[in-house]
């Protein structure tokens, strides 16, 4: 499997006891608190460009998380309860958000085992073990990790540089949230933020209440909209995720299906080696007349409002352009590390629901 | 009948029924809106009701009843309802998001979009109720709004509507529609008729700057009048401003001079707009200075006449100078010179580079660089003629030359042929259209300042159809200081107007310090590239604005005191 550096990306640290200055600077910052106590090994951290085109949309993808904050292995498990082995020495309710006191919002994150990738939500939290959402069907031993969710004040702070609107009405940006549980293709806005005022604010709430503390899921997209002319280039920074990710993938018995991902990945990953082909995730076509599923990216170029149009499917081995001669192989073509793409799936009996497992091995 | 629950209700229905079976993409659309008023005209309060209805089949809408907020036998549906009281807090402002709606819900793109508000319902409410008002608003154009007010193509993530009317201060620094158009003063039952356009635009320049519009109100139903203004030939219009129900005259400041512009003006109401009216093309107004001159005594060494100049702008000027002696005393002028000749230098070649252009006599005239070759004599005596100068007679020894020059600074120097000496004049004209982007703006000439018909006078015309503002200066201490000797130790300045051959003083100074605007001479002085004045000098200035005219200004010594002096006049602005 093979990795591309986009242009920019900077990697920091690697299991190495000699570290920059800055790396130093970020290791010891976030060294995460483990099951034993004792400091966790340096993991590698990471900054990623992003430019957002003025008067444009851009379907980011965040390529990397806020760094963990504690790191153990699973001794049982309880439907939606995790115990951790050895002594956690976790504060109750540490990783519980409470608004205006505790801002952060925490995901539980397997770093191995059958779930390696899945992500769950903190809903809280004892000494020695967390309440999730859901149930998790995890095993013991299982490598697990706890991180912040990005919030809007997190990944678009003010240190990003970002304009902010004078008047609620005239919005220099906007993050737009897709409606990624809707029906159909290309989702629309699901809730649309603006930043004024002092924090982040949602178009049709209140005026003056804050939602810095929105809560950006690592494996959707968010839609960054230029309403200014000037563009505006984003580093994001964080820890990369070494581990895998297991991305929910929903097919719908009535007509295609749109999936708009993200991967947690700060490097282009090619088609060839997504694994999507030959996941259970990802149907391969064997007519080119009746195409399956596709892998659908947005094309560059400016404009608000865009859809993804490159679309590739699986064919005979390797991947097909939608377009393009089928015996052409186009399995060279990224996935752009910091950019949103499109899993259509065609209609399938039943409204699965499969989980497309991506591995990282540079 | 229903309520607004129920409208709600039927909206989430209408979303849930498009996610429920749809293949289709979706789109979503957030509306932000200032200022939103009751029927009284004040700002709506927090509790009213707003919907966002498409017309789905005729493209027109049925309006309100006591009964219906929508009238449940029209073709129209609500995409969206917000309940003001489930959020938002602000009177007058309004900010929503429709989210995810499909095309599968009955209507397409292309359908056309109207915002309704109704300032006294309430979610509970089943009707507008009997002798309620409402307000109203689509933008089929997008002239006002930026966007046109009718369903996106399907799958658009996100398309903004927003309805700013000039008086919006919170969520907008004002907008584009007119006030009116926020109001919620609309009768039930009673329909809306079509607009009368406005006919027999025209647009006239104003003394005092900027362009009246005026128009024939055709209307009786309007709520106003949206006035844009485009760049003549260019099809791209700018909204410049807005005008009230039955107005037939609009003022726009925003123009630049000698700019050809065309006006259109709609009539509007909240639903309907009606453009027949556009004006022809009006070049701006501008003033120029058309013509300077200089009288004063022509001698010899560092007292011949030295006239400045300075041209300014983008596009090469024509211009005409003449150097007139023997013509002055055909005038009556004692003492003129008999043969004073012209030589004329670029500011920026060096201080022994000779002259680019030099003449002695009128009618035998040598071309040579920059030279216009229409300069025989005819031509030179038709041009003058043209432009307003007295005439020379034939077999005169006056000078005259006509070029056309780049922008910048140039020095004219009169002197006597042989060194003779006497009275003279030198004179600049602005022989361009006055469509041409450069200007003559600054004359500034040094000679000798003696008494009676011997002070140094200035002259110049100001052109078009609109004021000016120059700045006139009489130096001579402040001269000294540049090495020039024999300055004149206290200068005394007079502007005068001809008017139909009499001259009318129109303002004097004999210190600088002392004028009333003394404060702003040394901006502007700095602002038109003059060197400063001394403070305290017994230099003198004055800065004022002037209608199109001709003009003098004198410069003689107070008590007769005599010397070197500069008399300087500037164009402002």
């Amino acid at each position: 499997m093979k990795f591309r550096f986009p242009l920019g990306i900077r990697l920091f640290g690697w299991r190495t006891p000699v570290l920059a200055g800055s790396v130093l600077t970020l290791a010891g910052l976030l060294s995460p608190q483990d099951a034993s106590g004792a400091t966790a090994v340096s993991r590698i951290f990471g900054a990623v460009p992003v430019v957002a085109d003025g008067a444009a949309d851009t379907v980011l993808s965040v390529p990397l998380k806020i760094p963990a904050v504690f790191r153990a292995t699973v001794g049982s498990v309880s439907e939606s309860t995790i115990t951790f082995s050895g002594t956690p020495n976790l504060t109750e309710d540490q990783f519980v958000y409470v608004a205006g006191i505790q801002p952060q919002t925490y995901y539980l994150f397997f770093e191995s085992g059958d779930l390696a990738g899945r992500v769950f939500t903190i809903t809280g939290n004892s000494t020695t073990s967390v309440t999730l959402a859901a149930a998790a069907a995890a095993t013991a031993d299982d490598a697990v990790a706890i991180h912040p969710y990005w919030t809007l004040a997190t990944l678009f702070s003010s240190d990003q540089g970002l304009a902010s609107a004078t008047n609620a009405g005239e919005r220099p940006i906007e993050v737009i949230l897709p409606a990624v549980e809707s029906d159909g293709i290309n989702p629309a806005a699901e809730a649309v933020y603006y930043h004024g005022d002092g924090a982040w604010r949602r178009v049709g709430a209140a005026f003056d209440a804050a939602f810095d503390d929105t809560i950006l899921p690592p494996d959707r997209p968010v839609v960054v909209r230029m309403n200014q002319d000037e563009d505006a280039t984003l580093v994001l920074t964080g820890e990369v995720t070494m581990s895998a990710l297991s991305l929910p993938v929903r097919a719908r018995a009535d007509g295609p299906q749109d999936n708009l991902l993200s991967l947690t990945r700060p490097l282009d990953v090619s088609l060839d080696d997504s694994g999507l082909a030959g996941s259970g995730a990802f149907e391969t076509t064997t007519d080119s007349g009746q195409i399956k599923d596709r892998v659908v990216l947005y094309a560059g170029g400016p404009g608000q409002n865009r859809v993804p149009t490159d679309a590739y499917f699986y064919l005979n081995g390797g991947w097909r352009k939608e377009g393009d001669d089928p015996a052409t192989d186009h399995g060279s073509v990224v996935i752009k590390a910091g950019q949103g793409f499109v899993i259509r799936k065609a209609e399938q009996a039943g409204d699965p629901v499969e989980y497309w497992v991506n591995t990282f091995n540079p | 009948m229903n309520n607004i629950s129920q409208f709600l209700k039927t909206s989430a229905v209408l979303a849930f029924f498009g996610l429920a079976v749809s293949a289709s993409a979706g789109i979503s659309i957030s509306v932000d809106a200032e200022k939103l008023q009751d029927g009284s005209g004040g700002a709506m309060p927090t509790t009213g009701i707003l919907l966002l209805v498409v017309s789905t089949e005729d493209d027109d809408f049925v309006l309100p009843t006591v009964d219906e907020f929508i009238p449940a036998s029209s073709d129209d549906l609500i995409l969206a309802s917000w309940d003001l009281s489930d959020g938002g807090g602000v009177a007058g402002i309004f900010s929503g998001l429709a989210s995810n709606l499909s095309y599968e819900s009955g209507y397409d793109e292309g359908d056309p979009l109207m915002l309704y508000w109704f300032p006294n319902a309430t979610k509970s409410s089943t009707g507008p109720g009997t002798g309620a008002s409402y307000g109203l608003f689509r933008d089929d154009t997008g002239i006002l709004t930026g966007s046109v007010w009718e369903l996106p193509s399907d799958g658009t993530l996100l398309y903004a509507l927003k309805f700013f009317t000039e008086d919006a201060t919170q969520m907008a620094a004002g907008g584009d529609v007119p006030a009116f158009a926020g109001s919620a003063a609309l009768p039930l039952g009673v329909a809306l008729s079509p607009v009368g356009a406005p006919t027999g635009a025209v647009a006239s320049n104003l003394t005092e700057g900027g362009v009246n519009v005026m128009w024939e109100d055709k209307a009786n139903n309007e709520g106003g009048y949206l006035v844009e203004r485009s760049v003549a030939g260019s099809g791209i219009w700018k909204v410049v401003g807005t005008a009230l129900a039955n107005a037939t005259s609009f003022v726009d400041l925003g123009t630049t001079e000698k700019t050809s512009y065309e006006y259109r003006i709609t009539a509007m109401n909240s639903v309907a707009s009606s453009t027949e009216a556009v004006s022809a093309a009006l070049l701006t107004s501008f003033g120029r200075i058309a013509n300077i001159s200089t009288r004063g005594q022509v001698l010899t060494g560092a007292s011949i006449l030295i006239g400045g100049f300075v041209i300014e702008g983008t596009e090469d000027k024509s211009v005409l100078i003449r150097a007139i002696g023997p013509q002055l005393g055909v005038y009556g002028v004692a003492g003129a010179l008999t043969d004073p000749s012209i030589e004329l230098y670029r500011s920026s070649d060096g201080p022994t580079e000779p002259p680019f252009a030099v003449n002695t006599n009128w009618e035998n005239v040598v071309y040579s660089e920059g030279w216009i070759p229409l300069a025989n004599a005819a031509e030179i005596a038709l041009l003058t003629a043209d432009l307003g100068g007295f005439p020379l007679e034939a077999g005169s020894k006056d000078a005259v030359v006509f070029l056309k020059l780049s922008p910048g600074g140039y020095t004219a120097k009169v002197k006597g042929v042989g060194g003779t000496t006497g009275v003279g004049l030198v004179e600049i004209y602005d022989a361009d259209d006055a469509a041409v982007l450069s200007d003559v703006i600054n004359i500034s000439t040094r000679g000798n300042i003696g008494t009676a018909a011997d002070i140094l006078i200035a002259g110049f015309v100001i052109d078009g159809d609109r004021s000016k503002t120059v700045l006139v200066r009489g130096i001579g201490p402040t001269l000294g200081g540049f090495g020039v000797a024999g300055t004149i130790t206290d200068p005394f300045l007079k502007i005068q107007r001809n008017q139909g051959g009499t001259l009318e003083d129109v303002a004097t100074n004999d210190n600088w310090g002392d004028a009333a605007n003394a404060a702003e001479i040394p901006v502007v002085s700095q602002t038109v590239g003059g060197f400063p004045l001394e403070t305290g000098s017994a230099d003198a200035a004055i800065l004022i604005t002037l209608p199109p005219g001709i003009y003098t200004a004198k410069l003689s010594g107070v008590g007769g005191v005599t010397g070197n002096g500069l008399v300087e006049v500037y164009r402002v602005q």
